[in-house]
């Protein structure tokens, strides 16, 4: 993770903290209660960005407790589609509200975990491969809501890095007692930093 | 108010520091690399240094074995690369390890009368044995292999004999574009003092060895050999030569000649005044009439593998296998009429599953069949010999064997094993001396 990035992250966190102290008097006045979002949108970037941009797909549902009038804190698990892997992360999710009312606001997110890892394409799987992992996966970004009776619609704009790993082995052999045998490998690990600028938009509840 | 300004603050401020981090962090894939590879330098020894580790020390347990030579009692058995066990063979019910002979970059021995004829590498090692507790160097005959090269064994006028290859691992890292997923080489590796890359291995002629011997002052070596003393002369393979040295004075043995003979060649059997020589392509028959330069008698031709061969009255016995340096896919055993040595003519093979060594004493054959164990058959009748199974032993992974005076000794991958086959309807395992990987 960036410096930069974990200093945005960094800040949301510790916005939404003391937004959390502030809110207490929110807390209560009112309930804390169950809210939930399903989102969809597009990660837009590159591979190795000699081509053209690539955009792939981003879905989410986010599961959570919204504390006071403007703070959500939850888990989340998505499906994320870039050009070679989808991935399935599972994160934890906070979101503030910066400025707003009952009807609308501009709000700042962020999410940070793990995500497993599924093969689209096999074009890494080049001779040697032996396996790849799925890693961290952070983003965040900023948005803006509107209610419409009780259902929230938002759309946003933010940055994802997911981290993926890859596993090679190259066989060498040995002359061990008049016979070729197998020998230590070589070995190469290519951990992977996918970053993508994301938009989305996102229907919830509360 | 005041809030109304301290709301729009806040939005300025993560509006611009977001699209700040989007904006100026490119939106494209990083990759970090992390290579672990292994390499070998080649590490050089001075024939002085070679000649100081030559030495006599306590008996250890058996490692990594090679050929094997027998010879009035005494079982020789070679350590790949680091020398040979001496184990006193008189009681085969109980052999017992007497000494351990150190001589860098041996692969295999020949003895006659009291003197043991050993490589070390380059060089063809000379050794007084008649007191087993005190043996020593009494000569050398120094860079008698030339063909060390194909093994990677180099000699360097300034640095000496290549004598081994010194491990190294390397981690390097390295930033790279995403795209820039690209093979690596393959490798070349090397263990115990010998490597090659692997599209050498095709051409590579293994190590110089030694092979059963004929007359009364020599002893038996096992099938697998590429050294025999036949007369007054020691015959070795030396890569596609083959090395005649005149060993009448034992202690000061001479070489005669080198005489090219094929770049597959891999092991040596005598027989009469002839040599059989085993190659991955056929079998060579070679006339020794004038002892320092054998001439082909006859090639008998088969497809490509490994292929030790004995001889035993009119017939020639070979053991085709496959395997990674073998090549080919052909497992069987063939007997060979070689009546008319000029043309020689396969009379019956024989299906096996690996077969590596094999011996024959009177009419009994045995074969080490890789890892299906060791099996005899009655051979008297050469057209039923899979018929005349006498006995099959699947506990061990068989290399090589030598029969001798009703007893088998056979070389496993895990031991040395001893039958007693003075009955041939009832052999019996009596002994055995595991292998214990340091």
């Amino acid at each position: 993770m960036s410096r930069l990035h974990l200093i945005v992250i960094l800040i949301i966190c510790s916005l939404t903290s003391r937004a959390q102290e502030l809110g207490v008097d929110s807390v209560k006045k009112s309930k804390i209660a169950y809210y939930f979002q399903v989102q969809s949108g597009a990660i837009i970037g590159c591979n190795s960005c000699r081509g053209s941009e690539e955009i792939g797909f981003s879905g989410a549902t986010i599961h959570g407790v919204k504390f006071g009038q403007k703070l959500r804190v939850g888990g989340g698990i998505g499906l994320d589609s870039y050009s070679y892997w989808n991935t399935v992360p599972v994160f934890g999710s906070i979101n503030y509200d910066l400025i707003g009312k009952k009807k609308s606001a501009l709000f700042i997110e962020a999410n940070v975990g793990d995500a497993l890892l599924s093969r689209r394409k096999p074009i890494y799987e080049e001779y040697g491969y032996k396996d790849s992992k799925g890693g961290m996966m952070y983003s965040y970004g900023l948005g803006y809501k509107f209610k419409y009776d009780q259902m929230r619609i938002s759309l946003g704009v933010g940055r994802k890095t997911q981290m993926i790993t890859y596993y090679y082995e190259y066989p060498t052999l040995v002359w061990r007692n008049g016979t070729m045998v197998a020998g230590d490998p070589s070995q190469k690990i290519v951990k992977t930093e996918i970053n993508r600028l994301m938009i989305w938009m996102a229907v919830g509840w509360k | 108010m005041e809030k109304q300004t301290n709301d729009a603050n806040r939005i300025l401020f993560f509006s611009f520091l977001i699209i700040f981090s989007i904006s100026f962090t490119h939106c494209s894939d990083k990759c970090e690399e992390t290579y672990s590879f292994v390499y070998y330098e080649p590490f050089y020894s001075t024939s002085a240094e070679l000649k100081a580790a030559v030495s006599l020390v306590d008996p250890k347990p058996l490692s990594d074995i090679g050929r094997i030579y027998f010879k009035d009692g005494i079982l020789f058995i070679n350590e790949t690369g680091k020398g040979i066990h001496i184990i006193d063979n008189r009681n085969p019910s109980n052999p017992t390890p007497l000494r351990f002979l150190n001589i860098p970059g041996n692969y295999d021995l020949s003895i006659r009368g009291n003197t043991l004829y050993a490589d070390s590498y380059v060089d063809l090692v000379v050794l007084d044995i008649s007191d087993l507790t005190k043996i020593k160097e009494v000569n050398r005959i120094e860079r008698l292999f030339n063909n060390y090269t194909t093994m990677g064994m180099l000699v360097s006028s300034e640095k000496g004999i290549l004598t081994d290859w010194k491990k190294v691992e390397t981690v390097s890292v390295n930033q790279t574009e995403c795209n820039a997923f690209y093979q690596p080489w393959g490798g070349l590796f090397i263990d115990s003092g010998i490597a090659m890359r692997a599209d050498m291995a095709s051409s590579f002629n293994a190590k110089t060895a030694f092979a059963p011997g004929g007359g009364s002052q020599t002893g038996i070596g096992g099938s697998m050999a590429r050294f025999t003393i036949q007369g007054d002369f020691l015959y070795g393979l030396d890569g596609a030569n083959l090395d005649v040295v005149d060993v009448s004075q034992q202690t000061q043995p001479a070489a005669k000649s080198e005489v090219a003979l094929s770049w597959d060649a891999e092991t040596l059997f005598p027989h009469k005044n002839n040599l059989f020589v085993g190659t991955r392509s056929g079998m060579y028959i070679l006339d020794l009439q004038t002892p320092t330069h054998p001439t082909i008698i006859s090639q008998y031709s088969h497809v490509r593998s490994c292929d030790p061969v004995i001889v035993e009255g009119d017939y020639a016995y070979v053991t085709l296998r496959s395997g990674s340096l073998c090549e080919g896919f052909t497992n069987q055993l063939e007997v060979i009429d070689i009546s008319n040595l000029k043309s020689p003519l396969l009379v019956k093979t024989y299906p096996m599953t690996n077969p590596h060594g094999l011996g024959i004493d009177q009419g009994t054959l045995f074969i080490c069949d890789g890892a299906d164990g060791l099996k005899a058959y009655d051979a008297s009748d050469i057209q039923k010999i899979s018929d005349n199974l006498l006995a099959h032993y699947k506990n061990i992974n068989a290399v090589d064997v030598i029969p001798f005076d009703q007893i088998a000794m056979v070389i496993g991958k895990d031991g040395l094993y001893q039958y007693d086959y003075s009955d041939i309807k009832n052999i019996k395992l009596i002994s055995q001396l595991p292998i214990i990987n340091q």
